[in-house]
């Protein structure tokens, strides 16, 4: 199906990419979300990764899944973004963000489950949340996270690992 | 699920992280987006059919002074015609470029207001 849209795109149809856009934006945007942490920027991260990927369409290898080459190309986009906020003066590292939320969060728990839901997720280091996000929520496998992380085999199920650990220890904090 | 991530088979996290509030974009992302890449591409197809008929008169150019320049060369003496034909080129080479430049500009800074 893929296949038939990237024809039409390379063969002028600029409409016919809409179709990557319509089927890819929102788990795109959650992956960046996973990273940046922020709304305005995972969404500006998403539109700059659909328009690299239209413009690199020309080389993108066939053989490999349309779906882990752009999920690349956002994952990338997004850590070029992270990296460029840590360096802006007054941004506050993930790390010390949850430092603070954590206390915060210990004085006052919410009785909506769902927040603290989204509380213990939000606290997550970026590669952990990013590795649940695909792993649980995408149901990518480990070779295809593999591929778009850039990580190896091993770290990325160390990785997990931890996510997993990080999460249960937050929960049992939480409540 | 396969061998390799049955190790990672979590009900628990599983049931956490999909409770969680799922992100949504914007209904008008894909428009603006779309729109973006439409202009993006108009332009850069503009731009190209420019730059070729800019090239196109470049080497027309370059024929007319060859052949006038030959012209030259066969009829008057090697050193009036020497001087004739660098003035000419001189003039024809900072004409092209001048009028390159400005055309590329005044392109660039329309196309870069949308």
């Amino acid at each position: 199906m893929e296949e038939i849209y990237i024809n039409k795109v390379l063969s002028g149809d600029i409409e016919a990419f809409s179709y990557f856009i319509k089927t890819y934006k929102n788990m795109a945007f959650n992956i960046s979300f996973s990273i940046v942490k922020d709304k305005q920027y995972a969404e500006e991260v998403t539109q700059d990764a659909f328009m690299k990927a239209f413009n690199g369409l020309k080389k993108f290898n066939r053989t490999a899944k349309f779906k882990s080459w752009f999920y690349r190309i956002v994952v990338n986009e997004s850590f070029l973004r992270l990296r460029t906020l840590k360096k802006q003066k007054g941004f506050v590292s993930i790390e010390d963000q949850n430092d603070a939320i954590l206390e915060e969060h210990f004085e006052d728990v919410s009785e909506n489950h769902i927040d603290i839901i989204n509380e213990v997720i939000s606290l997550l280091d970026y590669k952990e949340s990013l590795a649940i996000e695909l792993f649980y929520l995408q149901e990518i496998s480990i070779n295809d996270i593999t591929l778009i992380t850039g990580w190896t085999k091993t770290n990325t199920k160390v990785i997990l690992h931890r996510a997993r650990k990080s999460i249960r220890q937050i929960w049992k904090e939480t409540l | 699920m396969k061998k390799d991530t049955s190790e990672f088979k979590d009900d628990f996290v599983e049931s956490i992280v999909k409770k969680a509030n799922r992100n949504v974009l914007n209904e008008d992302f894909e428009n603006k987006l779309m729109a973006t890449i439409q202009n993006t591409h108009t332009y850069k197809k503009e731009a190209l059919s420019r730059l070729k008929k800019s090239m196109f008169y470049f080497f027309v150019g370059i024929l007319l002074i060859g052949i006038y320049s030959l012209v030259s060369f066969i009829d008057k003496s090697i050193v009036s015609s020497s001087i004739g034909i660098l003035s000419i080129l001189t003039l024809f080479f900072s004409t092209i470029i001048a009028i390159v430049f400005m055309d590329n500009y005044k392109r660039l800074f329309k196309s870069m207001s949308f």
